[in-house]
């Protein structure tokens, strides 16, 4: 659209989420004159964009009612311009509306302790309940070996900005969720130094990553609930 | 306008944002003046066409459709005497011309509002008319017939921003509607500002006397809403009035004082005070203290008096008694000041505008019959017409625009009779699509079926590029204007639907067995997901893992229709193929079949 390059992906099982905004203010030069929707293979986009050096100049045309997208590399000394042309393929588009919301709590923390966390109740069990109270924000598994708690108290005392834990509690919050969605969030880890997690009762989670300036990388997840146990035995 | 001052702010701790539901099934006075003037002012560097027809032509339907309401339109009258000379004194202040130019309106004859805006007020009354709402005309001002109609219990509440609504006697009023907010209402209630501020109506009648209103601009100089508001609250509301009769006249002496102070204060009027201790601030001298202690410092007996503090106040009789006074005699100053200001005015209190505000009789209607105000069906071929020759808006685009009305009455009627069975003659029931949230509020949305004809969909490429370009324009005008959500195209299997958001309730009893259905339906959808959800957990390894893990799709729903394969052989050959070559073997359709051209959507609407 004219105000920004979105996208917006879900996984197979349609439990995860993931937003993509790129807004049109960070770009070198932006321009749409029509608001255009392309389907695009990941796995392929990502292999165009392998061939792209870490300092190249990224070029990505799209005429409309054309059936491929067009990236184009240049190199800092623009002695190398590579051309790939990719297809597109097309998606019944369930383009889905996430309405904004006001979250119960909402917990900023460093990116890097958030990836680590995941990273170390994972190795313990394969579910996570985020419960945030006045106290902080604790991340609790359990599983075959034994139990995990993890507690991050707010504290925005210190001496850099981007090393604080931040949480804003309207109401206490509990939700439990699947940790292999939680680790997959966390690979966004390197594009922000912090990480903006919102939460709601009964609500999908929003692990978001600020981009710069320029827009942001926002993972939801549906929560998991709690069932009586003769609900999960198969009925004969 | 109405009571000036600041009224507005006064109230304000007591707004209430109501939510979606609260003007359902409820009958609504509506200002009509008030939807033209708004849109006139926000919108006047954009170059749309009658931009008053356009928003009332929305907005009604957003209160019929969308909040249930039931709206009645009132149209003002002449305008008082009164308010000619106010409004003349007003322009005249605004342009810098002297008073001594003021015109004086004639006797009997009341100056017309411009004719531009007069005509637009007549066109709005004839669309809201063919839309089947009922169109009063009051007397006077508008304001004074909605609240008229509030206090009479002929409808429930009143859409106006004009605070004089509440002089004339409104209980309800709806300040602010925005259609487009989770809490679109911001409602004013006589009883929590009689509750809150002690204020009743004849209170605010005097305060908008003294502070000014429509009708007078400048009230009694001098006087701010403050005073008169610390004024007006210490009498009762039917003593009020006739109070300010006798002040007006300068009957000063027969007002009691508001604080009574006590009695024995009288006597000593001209009391001295007493002489006080330089050193410690108590009666007596300081040559006495300094041989004895007083009896105000109790200390040690061998010590002296203490020394006084800086902020040092005698609290002895004499002072407190000599504080007193002075208060007594500041009030009883201020309140002279007050009257006198009062006095000086010429002819106040007027007794025009008092039995204006508290007349009954605002409208062309008398005690004994109520008014007519009936809802009936709007006339689709003359809507059609008018709209056409006002707007230049295409006959499919009016229909269109209609449905969700035409679909709310259709489901409304279908609760008492059962006589047509379709909508425009050719649509008819078919089924709850699905469950939508809106901000924060559940509505189904409801598929209608167009009645036993096939359409083909085929139409070449060219026609759905023009069709495109008319649905941008149109988008991009209704947004700048107000919300509304036009009713949605879908096309299926050769036939073609219309999707429209409705209320439960309204669905649940037009059509319970069909709501039966769908909640069971979503009841199997729900076991079924339960069922293998619980099947996968039990093959994972670990035993602790009791939950269910939702669906991100049940939190939000999509926004685009999905078009779904009308073939298992061809979904089932296009995942194959997707499988086996990773999908790049798959292109992009050049004409979609979710973007409908201009020609099916013709059809669709019945040219």
């Amino acid at each position: 659209s004219s105000t920004g390059f979105s996208l917006q992906a879900m996984d197979s099982s349609h439990v995860a989420l993931v937003a993509l905004l790129l807004r049109s203010e960070g770009f070198e030069h932006y321009r749409c004159d029509r608001n255009i929707s392309m389907g695009m293979n990941l796995n392929n986009m990502a292999k165009m964009l392998k061939c792209a050096g870490n300092d190249d100049i990224i070029t990505i045309k799209a005429d409309d009612g054309s059936d491929t997208v067009t990236f184009m590399f240049e190199s800092p000394t623009q002695d190398k311009i590579s051309d790939f042309e990719m297809k597109l393929m097309d998606i019944d588009s369930e383009h889905l509306g996430i309405p904004e919301a006001e979250y119960h709590a909402i917990v900023k923390m460093p990116s890097s302790e958030f990836a680590r966390i995941c990273k170390d109740l994972s190795s313990i069990g394969d579910t996570v309940v985020i419960s945030v109270t006045k106290e902080g924000v604790k991340f609790s598994t359990k599983g075959d070996i034994g139990t995990a708690n993890i507690v991050c108290r707010q504290n925005t005392s210190v001496d850099k900005p981007e090393e604080a834990t931040v949480i804003e509690m309207n109401e206490p919050v509990s939700l439990t969720f699947a940790l292999r969605y939680m680790n997959s969030f966390t690979k966004a880890t390197p594009l922000s130094n912090t990480v903006t997690i919102s939460l709601s009762n009964e609500l999908p989670v929003v692990v978001e990553y600020k981009i710069a300036e320029m827009g942001y990388v926002r993972f939801y997840l549906a929560p998991k609930i709690e069932e009586d146990e003769e609900d999960t035995k198969p009925q004969v | 306008m109405g009571v000036g001052g600041n009224f507005w702010d006064l109230l304000k701790p007591y707004a209430r944002k109501e939510g979606f539901d609260f003007l359902r099934n409820k009958r609504v006075a509506v200002d009509l003046s008030f939807w033209i003037v708004q849109p006139e002012n926000a919108i006047k560097a954009m170059h749309v066409r009658k931009p008053h027809l356009r928003l009332t032509f929305f907005r009604t339907i957003s209160l019929f459709c969308k909040f249930g309401a039931l709206p009645v339109f009132i149209v003002d009258g002449s305008p008082s005497l009164l308010k000619s000379r106010a409004r003349i004194a007003r322009y005249f202040r605004c342009s810098g011309i002297e008073l001594a130019n003021l015109p004086v309106p004639e006797e009997g004859v009341s100056a017309e509002r411009n004719r531009l805006f007069s005509s637009h007020v007549q066109e709005c009354a004839e669309l809201v008319e063919l839309l089947g709402m009922p169109v009063l005309k009051a007397k006077g001002e508008a304001e004074a017939l909605c609240a008229q109609l509030n206090s009479e219990g002929h409808v429930d509440a009143c859409i106006t921003a004009d605070s004089d609504a509440f002089l004339f006697g409104a209980k309800c009023i709806i300040k602010c509607f925005c259609p487009n907010s989770k809490e679109p209402f911001e409602c004013y209630n006589m009883s929590d500002i009689e509750a809150g501020l002690g204020l009743k109506r004849k209170h605010l009648i005097a305060i908008s006397l003294l502070v000014g209103d429509d009708h007078d601009i400048n009230g009694v100089r001098g006087i701010g809403l403050d005073t008169a508001l610390h004024f007006v609250k210490a009498f009762s509301e039917d003593d009020i009035l006739n109070r300010l009769h006798e002040i007006g006249k300068g009957n000063t002496s027969q007002i009691p004082i508001c604080i009574k102070v006590e009695d024995n204060v009288d006597g000593n009027s001209p009391n001295r005070k007493l002489s006080h201790c330089s050193f410690c601030g108590h009666p007596g001298s300081k040559k006495d203290h300094m041989k004895f202690p007083c009896e105000y410092c109790v200390t040690k007996d061998d010590e002296g008096c203490q020394r006084k503090p800086e902020d040092f106040k005698c609290d002895c009789f004499s002072c407190d008694m000599n504080r007193k006074h002075k208060e007594k005699k500041r009030l009883e100053n201020q309140h002279t000041i007050f009257f006198h200001k009062i006095a000086e005015e010429p002819n106040f209190p007027k007794d025009e505008i008092i039995d204006m505000y508290l007349c009954n009789d605002n409208g062309y209607f008398s005690a004994s019959d109520s008014p007519h105000i009936v809802w009936g069906n709007p006339n689709i071929e003359m809507l059609i017409n008018f709209l056409n020759f006002h707007q230049h808006w295409e006959p499919a685009y009016v229909r269109r625009m209609m449905f969700p009305m035409i679909s709310t009455i259709f489901l409304r009627d279908m609760t008492t009779t059962t006589v047509e069975t379709t909508l425009f003659g050719q649509y008819e029931f078919d089924s709850v699509e699905r469950v939508k949230m809106r901000y924060g509020y559940q509505f189904f949305v409801v598929k209608w079926k167009r009645a036993g004809v096939n359409i083909s969909c085929k139409v070449p490429l060219k026609e759905s590029s023009v069709q495109q370009d008319d649905a941008i324009e149109l988008d991009e005008m209704v947004d700048l204007l107000d919300d509304f959500d036009a009713p949605e195209i879908h096309g299926d299997d050769g036939c073609s639907f219309l999707l429209t958001d409705e209320n439960m309730d309204l669905v649940g009893a037009a059509f319970p067995a069909e709501v039966k259905r769908f909640w069971q339906e979503q009841e199997l959808k729900r076991i079924k997901n339960s069922t293998s959800r619980s099947q996968e957990n039990e093959k994972s390894p670990s035993p602790n893992s009791r939950s269910i893990q939702l669906n991100i799709t049940e939190f939000y729903p999509s926004t685009k229709v999905k078009h779904r394969q009308s073939k298992q052989g061809e979904e089932s050959s296009k995942n194959a193929d997707s499988q086996g070559n990773g999908g790049s073997k798959m292109k992009r359709k050049m004409s979609s079949p979710d973007k409908i051209p201009k020609s099916v959507r013709r059809r669709l609407l019945f040219d």
